[in-house]
């Protein structure tokens, strides 16, 4: 979606997903660079300092979403993905900030591509979509193609941390596990899942909280007060 | 069981009694029943602990609710590389023998392993530690090393907070096995303290999990070699209590 103020938030819905799933706190490069308030804060809405760009996770998470090098292996795969999970290789991927919303009624988008993922989970020794086989915009597609669908997440997140450092997209893997947990009645170990209305925007229930902050430093994703802060502006905004 | 037991300060000289480089040694009739708890008490925070030799894997002292405790931290680790020094470390336990260890070790860089100082060799008895899982995204564990051998061979004993069980792992040359899984599983919150123990005498191998033993194995061989702690990828656990009783055969 895009705000009067020209501040392109990539939600789910802007990336071609139902609304209704979740709404994705992966906010674009450009949108970080500028202050909420410089946006064009909107009335309600809670004014709050956006994520330091600075900071070493977001040069982490900028330097993993890096497709530059063309190092995948199975291009048509990617291809193919990316397609279906509607993400734009002409911009760069979105950062993971780490909040989203829990709804169990999502539609999948593409039911060849779901099949397709359902397939490769299926078989146990059969090639995962890594970033070393898709590279990171189709690591990324799968994990959105994965969002909001409730049998797919715990499968697609085991297969994910199996596939280990370096395959996998840490903020991803941990914005998955929070909820498949959640949604198992598990308290959530990141804080991404957040409950309420707009203004009044939470988290569910945290698992040892005194270390949340600790956790999302690990996944390269920055401190939850700043990304509940976001969510709860992001939320505010009228919808078009 | 009476145990008398030796507090090891987390001084190096002090690591060289007599005692403890011998105490170990079930052959050792003296050895019997006698338990080793690793004491952090003197060590600094912040700092790498003195009384493990950290190989592979960022490990430091940290402080938990006024206890210091052993913390790896995957959060700067990534992609397997070694422990600082490695080479200085591996020469410290290894000797003249410490290369083929650092090859070995270099090989297996995506588990950090941190060796206790001072125990030259554990056959028989049991060891354990408590530990408490603190974050990770990929993995989440904490685990026993032993049967370190100069050549960087090791058995691994660890729970996995992400698939919440205790498994028994080889490794040999370069390359892991998986060798047994415990039979129940159990889902640990992250932030509490929980106990792993291992138990070996000859080549059976139990494990327990906060006091229920729900691991138990033929070994193809008997232990023999140095022990310690070991964990994975961007694992954050913190460890304390590491306890090793020599038992007879």
């Amino acid at each position: 979606m895009t705000s009067a103020s020209g501040r392109r938030v990539c939600a789910l819905g802007a990336i071609g997903l139902p609304i209704v799933a979740a709404a994705l706190a992966a906010i674009s490069a450009a949108a970080l660079a500028l202050p909420l308030a410089a946006q064009g804060t909107p009335r309600g809405a809670p004014r709050c300092a956006m994520p330091d760009t600075t900071k070493e996770w977001f040069r982490q998470q900028r330097a993993w979403l890096d497709d530059s090098k063309h190092d995948w292996s199975n291009d048509s795969l990617r291809q193919s993905l990316m397609r279906a999970a509607g993400v734009d290789a002409s911009r760069p991927l979105a950062v993971q900030t780490g909040w989203t919303l829990l709804d169990g009624n999502a539609t999948p988008r593409d039911s060849a591509s779901i099949a397709m993922l359902r397939g490769m989970m299926r078989q146990r020794g059969s090639p995962w979509p890594t970033r070393s086989v898709v590279g990171a915009a189709g690591v990324r597609a799968v994990w959105q193609l994965t969002v909001g669908d409730s049998a797919l997440e715990a499968s697609v997140l085991r297969r994910m941390m199996e596939a280990g450092l370096g395959e996998s997209f840490e903020a991803d893997v941990a914005v998955l596990e929070d909820r498949v947990r959640v949604r198992a009645g598990r308290g959530q170990l990141y804080g991404t899942v957040l409950r309420g209305n707009a203004g009044a925007l939470a988290s569910a229930r945290i698992e040892d909280s005194a270390h949340v902050d600790l956790r999302r430093d690990a996944a390269r994703m920055p401190p939850l007060a700043q990304a509940i802060c976001v969510a709860r502006s992001v939320q505010s905004r009228p919808r078009p | 069981m009476m145990h008398r037991t030796f507090r090891i300060a987390a001084v190096a000289g002090l690591l060289c009694l007599p005692v403890l480089a011998s105490g170990l040694r079930a052959q050792d009739p003296r050895a019997a029943a006698r338990s080793v708890v690793v004491d952090l008490s003197k060590e600094k925070v912040g700092a790498e602990p003195a009384s493990f030799l950290p190989m592979v894997g960022d490990w430091v002292i940290a402080q938990d609710e006024g206890k210091k405790v052993v913390m790896v931290d995957g959060r700067k680790w990534k992609r397997g590389r070694p422990a600082g020094g490695l080479a200085d470390k591996a020469r410290e336990i290894y000797g003249a023998r410490h290369e083929e260890f650092i090859d070995n070790v270099q090989a297996f860089a995506y588990f950090p392993i941190a060796v206790a100082k001072g125990i030259d060799n554990f056959e028989n008895g049991e060891i354990s530690l408590r530990f408490k899982m603190v974050g990770g995204a990929l993995d989440r564990c904490s685990g026993i090393l032993f049967n370190v051998k100069p050549n960087g061979d090791y058995l691994a004993v660890r729970f996995n907070g992400t698939e919440d069980n205790l498994v028994l792992w080889t490794f040999n040359s370069g390359k892991r096995s998986f060798v047994k899984r415990g039979s129940e599983n159990f889902p640990l919150e992250l932030g509490t303290w929980h106990e792993i123990r291992i138990a070996v005498h000859g080549t059976k191998l139990t494990g327990a999990l906060d006091g229920k033993w729900i691991l138990d194995y033929e070994l193809k061989e008997p232990v023999s070699g140095k022990v310690g702690l070991w964990s994975k990828t961007d694992s954050m656990s913190e460890f304390d209590a590491f306890t090793v009783t020599a038992g007879s055969k």
